[in-house]
């Protein structure tokens, strides 16, 4: 037992003894202070929390700490998408791009991991990190606020008056007014304080309209002003209101002067404070006419009838606007000067005045739509208002320059002659009252108060007879046809080369008074008109009495009014006017040809005149009142 | 294995004790070593280690150990010696810490014999030679500890170190037990410290100038301790 103990004994000190190891020291324990959480260690520069950012930006910051700490890892995160950051030493920069975000807060976080600099194992070996985390929010506004709507636009002063509504701190980046054109754009850049005074004059724009055959006549004629809030993303414009250029807005009107000038008037070009002035081009002369309107006297002589055709431009006062002419065939006439009347497209050779009716009738050949030519009768007012037409009667012969309209100077009816046939027109409702027509292509005939007269150009007789009495008054030969007042109380009669006047008596033939030859003869109320050569006679056929006057021309076309008792004389685009009262000569010049296709040229291709009630009538459309 | 060997030491001596006069006896040892080689080595392997405040506290200034051994007729002993020394650098902090230990452990067989140089009444002094033979264990170790990391190293090299020395005893008899003091100087030679394990068992341990590093167990070591007769035959 003993030996046992013992033994064991043994065993547990060996075991002790085995199992003896180095007491060593304590561990070189340095008191240290562990780091602390700081605050404040990064400034963003120029950005405060919730600043906007609407543009694209990029953001700096420093991170600042201990000497002994460093920055060992920064990081970016925006709304908890990480994005990188450039790092210089400890100066971060970073982007932030607004198109990429929605309208709204968003969060910045930026995460720096510094050592801690406290010299501790850990912070030697670069294990001891101390993480800050600064956030900071942003707001993004990729939309503008909603611009201002356009409650006027206006012409005022000469100018543009536009007005919009208040906007209370709208946000954008840039403001504009927005003046778009048909194809262009002009942007007028608006401060604040422009915006907030809700109005802007518009000292520029100009609009007009040109004529259609240039490549940009309609650009301006139209201008729509809103404004626009701009974003780097989003543009947004508020409702418009718009300008349209009227054709009003640059009228011309000519009004005749005298036999050597005209006159052009102008009206004010509405916008007359954004322009210079306008140009006018006619055909006698360029000049640049005032922009509050005006007229000006061109030494000219004024063409009755012609086409004054102009170009017109308004002069803006930048060079922003490019305008075209504006051209127009055929200038307006000044109605206090000029009547006008719609004539162009018809054919007619005479005009007459019935005072009884106190209405103008025109006698007016149209083309049917079987390529027939119809005689219509035209009844006007006194100052050539239309007021109906009638028909008259098929016209197979077209020497139109045989088809005259008489007055019947006796019951006031009309007469119309067109060498094969004479009717007699009820000057009321103007029926055919009476007719006369011929079989025979070559008689040249005219009823007047009941004498027919009657020539035929193939075996030149010629025959004066009282339809109403049935008596003949004359059988003869003449190389021409004669003529027969249209009171039918005198009669003209070529006999062997001599020309001679005859009074109708009692059905016959009294020769008043032997005359010039002449192809021109008119008598009306016992007074004779004829000319030949350069001379114009007027011969009283009671008294025997004759005075002339002299033409520039010879043998003139020429009419008689019977109401203003002046002669119209012309030929070839040179006229006369001859006042037998006064003996004044008023010569005009007038147009001749007709300027456009006309599909009755084959019947005129050249206007005529006419002289009734002291109007002096052009058959373009145009009367002058010479009284 | 070293249990083993001990185990078997004492089964032997045990057999022979009752027919001789046995003492046994067991000390405690405290030595100084003469400039080892592993001191050297340890402020070769801390200077490597490049922390801030890195010191070393201990660096094999000393051993000690304790001792059994059997003493035949007052003149022959074997013992067994376990000794202990060690070395250490490190710098803590409240982060953590760095460690480098050094440890190293002998277990020595030796044989004493003694011879009276002076003898009083109650006491003796004792003038002995020594034989013994170490098996020594230098036990490298690096320990950190960092922000919640740890790691850990640590290497055993082993070696056979034989040495002889001489003593001076003194006994003083207090009828049932005696005793002891002594004051040896342990001459050694250093065996190769060589890697334990497998493919580096052929390397020892070398410093930076390439000198082979010995165990430091030559030096002064004095102990004080008590003897037991196990047997009288007076």
């Amino acid at each position: 037992m003993i030996r046992s103990i013992k033994l064991l004994l043994t065993i547990c000190i060996t075991a002790v003894i085995t199992s003896c190891s180095y007491e060593f020291s304590t561990d070189n324990f340095i008191d240290i202070a562990q780091p602390e959480q700081a605050t404040n260690l990064i400034e963003l520069n120029n950005f405060k929390n919730l600043d906007v950012i609407n543009i694209e930006s990029q953001l700096t910051y420093i991170f600042t700490a201990k000497k002994n700490q460093f920055l060992r890892e920064s990081l970016l995160y925006i709304d908890g998408k990480e994005f990188g950051i450039t790092m210089n030493g400890n100066i971060g920069t970073f982007g932030i791009y607004p198109f990429m975000y929605e309208d709204g807060v968003h969060t910045i976080k930026l995460i720096s991991k510094y050592s801690s600099g406290t010299g501790s194992i850990a912070d030697q070996n670069q294990t001891e990190i101390i993480t800050y985390i600064k956030e900071i929010q942003f707001v993004v506004h990729r939309k503008p606020s909603a611009p201002p709507e356009i409650t006027e636009a206006t012409i005022k002063d000469g100018s543009i008056f536009l007005k919009w509504s208040a906007v209370t701190n709208p946000e954008y980046m840039n403001a504009f007014l927005r003046l778009k054109f048909k194809t262009k754009e002009i942007r007028i850049p608006l401060t604040k304080e422009m915006l907030d005074q809700g109005y802007y004059v518009d000292k520029k724009t100009v609009l007009h309209g040109a004529s259609p055959n240039s490549s940009n006549f309609d650009e301006y004629k139209e201008v729509n002003y809103s404004i626009v809030f701009a974003s780097p993303y989003v543009e947004l414009a508020g409702s418009s209101k718009g300008l349209s250029y009227d054709p009003s807005w640059i009228s011309l009107k000519m009004s005749y002067v005298n036999d050597s000038s005209y006159k052009i008037h102008w009206s004010t070009y509405p916008l007359y404070a954004n322009i210079t002035g306008i140009e006018i081009k006619t055909r006698d002369l360029t000049f640049l006419a005032t922009s509050t309107g005006g007229e000006l006297i061109i030494n000219k002589p004024y063409v009755l009838g012609q086409d004054y055709w102009t170009y017109t431009i308004p002069r803006a006062i930048t060079e922003q606007y490019s305008l075209d002419y504006l051209y127009t065939s055929d200038t307006s006439l000044d109605e206090e000067t000029f009547g006008v009347f719609p004539f162009k497209t018809l054919y007619s050779g005479t005009i007459v005045y019935n005072p009884s009716t106190n209405k103008n009738y025109a006698l007016i050949i149209e083309i049917n739509s079987q390529n027939v030519y119809e005689i219509y009768i035209y009844e006007y007012s006194a100052k050539m208002v239309f007021i109906k037409k009638k028909f008259i009667s098929e016209f197979k012969s077209p020497r139109y320059e045989k088809i005259k309209l008489f007055l019947d100077p006796i019951l006031n009816n009309l007469f119309i002659d067109t060498s094969t046939s004479s009717y007699t027109i009820d000057k009321l409702n103007l029926n055919i009252i009476a007719s006369h027509v011929s079989s025979d292509i070559n008689d040249d005939i005219d009823v007047k108060n009941n004498i027919l007269r009657k020539w035929n150009s193939w075996n030149f007789s010629l025959s004066l007879s009282n339809l109403q009495t049935n008596v003949p008054i004359y059988t003869g030969t003449s190389i021409a046809p004669g003529y027969l007042s249209r009171d039918g109380k005198y009669a003209c009669i070529f006999k062997q080369n001599s020309l001679a006047v005859y009074r109708i008596t009692n059905d016959q033939l009294v020769k008043v008074i032997d005359i010039l030859p002449s192809i021109r003869i008119e008598i009306e109320n016992d007074i004779l008109y004829y000319s030949n050569g350069f001379e114009v006679y007027i011969v009283n056929l009671i008294t025997k009495t004759s005075k002339s006057f002299t033409t520039n021309w010879t043998d003139s076309d020429f009419k008689l009014d019977y109401v203003s008792n002046k002669i119209l004389l012309y030929q070839n685009g040179n006229a006369l006017i001859y006042d037998i009262t006064t003996q004044r000569k008023t010569p005009f010049t007038y147009e001749t040809t007709k300027s456009n296709g006309n599909p009755y040229s084959q019947l005129g291709r050249e206007y005529v005149l006419n002289l009734q009630n002291g109007k002096l009538i052009h058959s373009k459309g145009i009367y002058i009142n010479i009284n | 294995m070293r249990y083993l060997f001990v185990y078997l030491f004492m089964v032997c001596t045990y057999t022979g004790m009752q027919a001789q006069q046995i003492e046994l006896f067991s000390d405690v040892n405290f030595g100084i070593p003469i400039n080892p080689t592993l001191r050297s080595f340890h402020d070769e392997l801390s200077q490597q280690v490049n922390y801030t405040n890195f010191k070393t506290t201990d660096n094999f200034r000393y051993n000690y150990g304790f001792t059994v051994g059997l003493k035949f007729e007052k003149e022959f002993s074997i013992y067994f010696t376990n000794k202990v020394s060690g070395a250490k650098s490190s710098v803590a902090d409240y982060s953590g810490y760095v460690r480098l230990t050094n440890e190293l452990k002998g277990y020595t067989i030796g044989g004493k014999y003694d011879f009276y140089v002076y003898e009083f009444e109650k006491s003796a002094l004792y003038l002995g030679a020594k034989l013994q033979f170490t098996k020594s264990i230098l036990n490298l170790r690096t320990e950190s500890k960092s922000s919640e990391n740890s790691q850990a190293d640590a290497k055993d090299l082993k070696s056979l170190d034989i040495g002889t020395g001489l003593s001076m005893t003194y006994e003083y008899d207090l009828k049932f037990m005696i005793i002891r003091a002594y004051l040896d100087l342990d001459i050694y030679k250093g065996g190769k410290l060589k890697f334990e394990e497998g493919d580096n068992k052929d390397l020892y341990l070398q410093d930076q100038s390439g000198v082979k590093v010995t165990t430091g167990w030559s030096g002064f070591n004095s102990g004080i301790g008590l003897s037991i007769p196990l047997s009288k035959n007076n």
